[in-house]
């Protein structure tokens, strides 16, 4: 296993609020992990450093041992916590994107998982239905050959059969020497799939261990550890 | 890498401004026609006809610009920049595919709106008065000639390239400064977690709306008071006949320089936020 992500001291300021406290933080390939906290807790200020979408942060981040720039987003494919696209796009449209600007991008792969979802290749974004516009926009994320696949909140207002389709593009398409790191409050649906989880609060990292140890030390499932350690 | 950035945004802008292209063309074509069998006896009706195809051709190349930087803003104010900013190129060659392709796609509008402006004066030419850059070089050589300019159409020459530059150069500027908002704005509403977007950017646009006039007036009080001592004979002294082409490209000149520096500091200053403050 080689290190994917490395976080030494980092803390990030929203105005005069800390929204990332002196993080330090691990990441190995080819491992799922998750990552969970309350709202505000700093899990998408996190995924955002991470993927280059803020750069005032102080503090090292190394990523496949490139800091995070140009070369690290070759390497991380991210997913929002809400549909991005441009709804006048057409879900071909978004392939053809993929397609021009990530050289890993399997439109191959993308194109038969589209179909296998019934989801029209000349469908507008805007005129999908939301738990379809977030499997597009999932199936586009995992349709790369990254290392770091990142997804925030893959699972937000979508009905239990979408999401058991998110899970299973989710944990299909992850090749072995890459890892996934998922944000969602919608423990109980990926415990079964994760490696490691990481519970942040408040902008600081309270535990990140693997999942296994956390179920034998403490005797109850991730779910449970979580609602014990935030109520 | 860099040529994918230009090959999405030309494929994504393509269409609209193909759109746009074509109506500034058949537009002045139009113009041209109108012109050519419009009532000679009627002045006012040609100058109302003539108004009305500037007006509008210019409102068309006004609306290309808009377009282009609306696509920069969905870049940093709206999801769409998730998206974009993922990709793996520097943030600021989003920046630069945008202004590049507006520069091109403009440069060609102004030319095929100046050609049929030009077309249309010169079937004009005995008809109604001079209009439009199309007589521009009869008028400058004409004023140099009389004047007893050595080499006048050199010199004409040398004043028609300085004018479109500095046309250029001005045009730029306003188009960075609408930018240089965009990504000040972006800066602000990250930097102090601010929601409320649009009202950040209206303000910051009035800041460089003023700033800009600031600027703008001290520079017409040194062009004047510089243009009194040319005036005034002193600069006959110096110059001899000269002074006339002296007069004529001081402005665009001292445009070019403060439009020209205040330009590649905002792009400056908006490609370093792009690259390493930004906050989406």
């Amino acid at each position: 296993m080689s290190t994917l992500v490395e976080c030494k001291s980092l803390s990030h300021i929203y105005g005069k609020k800390k929204a990332l406290d002196d993080i330090n933080l691990t990441i190995c390939s080819g491992r799922i992990v998750g990552l969970f906290g309350p709202n505000g807790s700093g899990k998408t200020t996190l995924i955002k450093i991470l993927t280059g979408m803020i750069h005032d942060e102080s503090g090292s981040i190394v990523i496949c041992g490139t800091a995070v720039g140009e070369r690290s987003k070759a390497l991380v494919s991210y997913s929002p916590d809400r549909v991005v696209y441009n709804a006048g796009s057409k879900v071909s449209d978004l392939l053809d994107m993929y397609e021009l600007m990530y050289e890993d991008f399997d439109k191959g792969t993308a194109e038969e998982n589209l179909k296998k979802l019934n989801i029209e290749k000349e469908g507008y974004v805007g005129k999908l239905s939301k738990g379809n516009a977030e499997k597009v926009q999932i199936l586009l994320t995992m349709s790369r050959k990254a290392r770091l696949f990142i997804l925030d909140e893959p699972f937000n207002g979508v009905d239990p059969v979408t999401k058991e389709g998110i899970i299973k593009i989710m944990l299909g398409c992850v090749p072995e020497d890459s890892s996934l790191l998922i944000s969602t409050h919608q423990i109980g649906d990926v415990e079964q799939a994760l490696d490691e989880a990481i519970f942040i609060n408040e902008g600081k990292i309270l535990f990140h261990r693997s999942v296994e140890e956390i179920r034998s030390e403490t005797g109850r499932s991730l779910a449970e550890t979580y609602m014990e350690e935030f109520r | 890498m860099n040529k994918r950035i230009y090959k999405l945004e030309s494929n994504e802008t393509g269409k609209l401004m193909l759109i746009f292209t074509s109506l500034v063309a058949v537009y002045m074509l139009l113009s041209v026609i109108c012109t050519a069998v419009s009532n000679s006896s009627s002045t006012d009706t040609a100058f109302l006809m003539k108004t009305i195809f500037v007006f509008i051709g210019a409102l068309i190349i006004v609306l290309t610009g808009v377009a282009m930087i609306k696509r920069l803003y969905n870049l940093l104010f709206t999801d769409e920049g998730f998206v974009r900013l993922s990709f793996p190129v520097k943030n600021h060659e989003h920046l630069n595919s945008n202004l590049k392709l507006a520069a091109a796609r403009l440069g060609i509008m102004l030319i095929i709106f100046f050609t049929g402006l030009g077309i249309s004066d010169s079937i004009a030419k005995e008809r109604v008065e001079r209009w439009g850059v199309g007589n521009l070089y009869s008028d400058i050589v004409d004023n140099y000639t009389m004047n007893g300019l050595s080499s006048p159409v050199a010199k004409t020459v040398l004043t028609i390239v300085i004018l479109i530059i500095a046309f250029a150069v001005i045009a730029a500027n306003i188009y960075l400064s609408f930018v240089f908002t965009l990504t000040v704005s972006s800066r602000i509403c990250g930097k102090y977690n601010i929601l409320q977007k649009k009202g950040v950017i209206f303000i910051s646009g009035i800041v460089m709306y003023n700033v800009h006039l600031l600027i703008m007036d001290l520079f017409s009080r040194i062009e004047y008071s510089y243009s009194e001592w040319l005036a005034f004979g002193k600069g006959y002294d110096l110059f001899g006949p000269d002074c006339c082409l002296i007069s004529a490209i001081d402005r665009p000149v001292i445009n070019i320089l403060i439009y020209g520096v205040t330009a590649v500091l905002m792009y400056r200053i908006s490609a370093n936020i792009l690259d390493k403050k930004l906050d989406i």
